[in-house]
């Protein structure tokens, strides 16, 4: 009997998981704002605390941006840009956590961003990134 | 660290934007032909047309071909509902496209939105193959555009070259995809990332620059891809045989 209920509580801890992220992206994309249009391929993952997970993006040159990071626990997410090479270009740790943050590409790039939770999390979260580009 | 394989290319919109913000003239014959549609077979196949439609969709707004609109978006509802993808599009953004609009801008909002919402109902539903069919079919259609619209009039080929930094996660892409179909493509598809890997390419860092105020970071860095005529013939070469490959039923 304890082991039925632990697997149901399993069950749906999985199933919240998961839908955490079903909605997610969608209240993230519409928090973009709409002077942007959204890049409908977007990042998403659940995360443990201290996880940190990265993807890469292509900016094209003369290009603005949105970066927009959304966590389905609310608190903010630690999210780091980098270059080709490796180095740090921006660290919203830097920018009171800011969530949403814009980037102006002179020369086309490809950026690696990397996001952990909050510091203080302690349970798993799950995570999108939106990017948009201005119209 | 969890190395997410998710690469975020330069969107199809925004590519068939910069060929517009070029005056470059609108050529309707270069789009895929929709009748197809109906003859594309496996979920595979679908997924890669509907890429390629999807990015056909976003150069006809661009350039403003609202008559031809209805019929591409049309063929894109078709497989997405062969491939049961319209469970998270809200219904009200299919009616608006279906409709049409004058602005552009807000057409590429919605287009963006439909694509989000499958993108999101695929990613729910684990369908990865097919999430990863959708955005290498566009990309393969973006540059077949770019490639088609370049000549010596035009200052294309240097936004052809620098899809470079997009090739190796597309290859990537499909390379992770189990399906005898993307076998077939990746006789064609392998050789033109390679072709694209071949082109020397320059970084050279500069601190970026941010405004608190704006909450913006200008990337001041500048990279340059390097190419001769022939890489660019051979590249537009392989271009359009992976696209045939792709769009051949």
């Amino acid at each position: 009997m304890t082991k039925a209920l632990l697997i149901a509580a399993f069950s749906v801890a999985i199933s919240c998981a998961h839908a955490q992220c079903d909605v997610l992206s969608d209240d993230c994309a519409k928090a973009m704002g709409k002077q942007f249009i959204v890049d409908p391929n977007f990042f998403q993952a659940e995360l443990n605390p201290k996880d940190e997970a990265s993807f890469r993006a292509v900016w094209l040159k003369g290009n603005t941006y949105r970066l927009n990071v959304c966590s389905a626990d609310g608190s903010a997410c630690a999210v780091m840009v980098y270059d080709e090479e490796g180095t740090l270009l921006y660290d919203n740790q830097q920018f009171e956590q800011a969530q949403t943050w814009d980037f102006f590409a002179e020369s086309t790039m490809q950026v690696s961003i990397a996001i952990r939770l909050h510091e203080q999390s302690k349970a798993k979260s799950c995570v999108s990134a939106i990017t948009a580009f201005k119209k | 660290m969890l190395q997410g394989q998710t690469i975020v290319i330069p969107p199809p919109a925004l590519l068939s934007r910069a060929m517009e913000q070029q005056a470059i003239p609108f050529k309707g014959s270069i789009a895929a032909p929709q009748q197809q549609s109906v003859r594309w077979v496996g979920s595979l196949q679908k997924a890669l047309n509907l890429g390629v439609l999807g990015a056909d969709l976003t150069y006809l707004v661009n350039y403003g071909q609202t008559p031809q609109i209805p019929a591409c978006f049309a063929s894109i509802g078709a497989l997405s509902h062969d491939l049961d993808l319209m469970q998270d599009v809200d219904s009200s953004i299919v009616v608006a496209i279906e409709n049409g609009m004058e602005d552009p801008v807000q057409l590429l909002g919605l287009h963006s939105e439909f694509f989000r919402s499958m993108e999101n109902y695929l990613k729910k539903n684990q369908r990865g193959d097919i999430s990863a069919g959708i955005l290498i079919g566009g990309w393969v259609e973006s540059l077949y555009l770019i490639a088609s619209l370049s000549d010596s009039t035009t200052t294309l080929d240097p936004l052809l070259a620098e899809q470079r930094y997009s090739a190796q996660g597309v290859l990537q892409l499909a390379k992770d995809i189990q399906d005898s179909t993307m076998i077939e493509i990746l006789g064609d598809l392998e050789p033109l990332c390679e072709a694209f890997a071949d082109l020397e390419h320059s970084y050279s860092f500069r601190d970026p620059m941010h405004d608190r105020r704006e909450h913006i970071t200008y990337l001041r860095s500048q990279s340059k891809v390097e190419f001769d005529i022939d890489q660019i013939e051979q590249l537009h070469a392989l271009i359009r045989q992976t696209r045939q490959r792709i769009i051949t039923p």
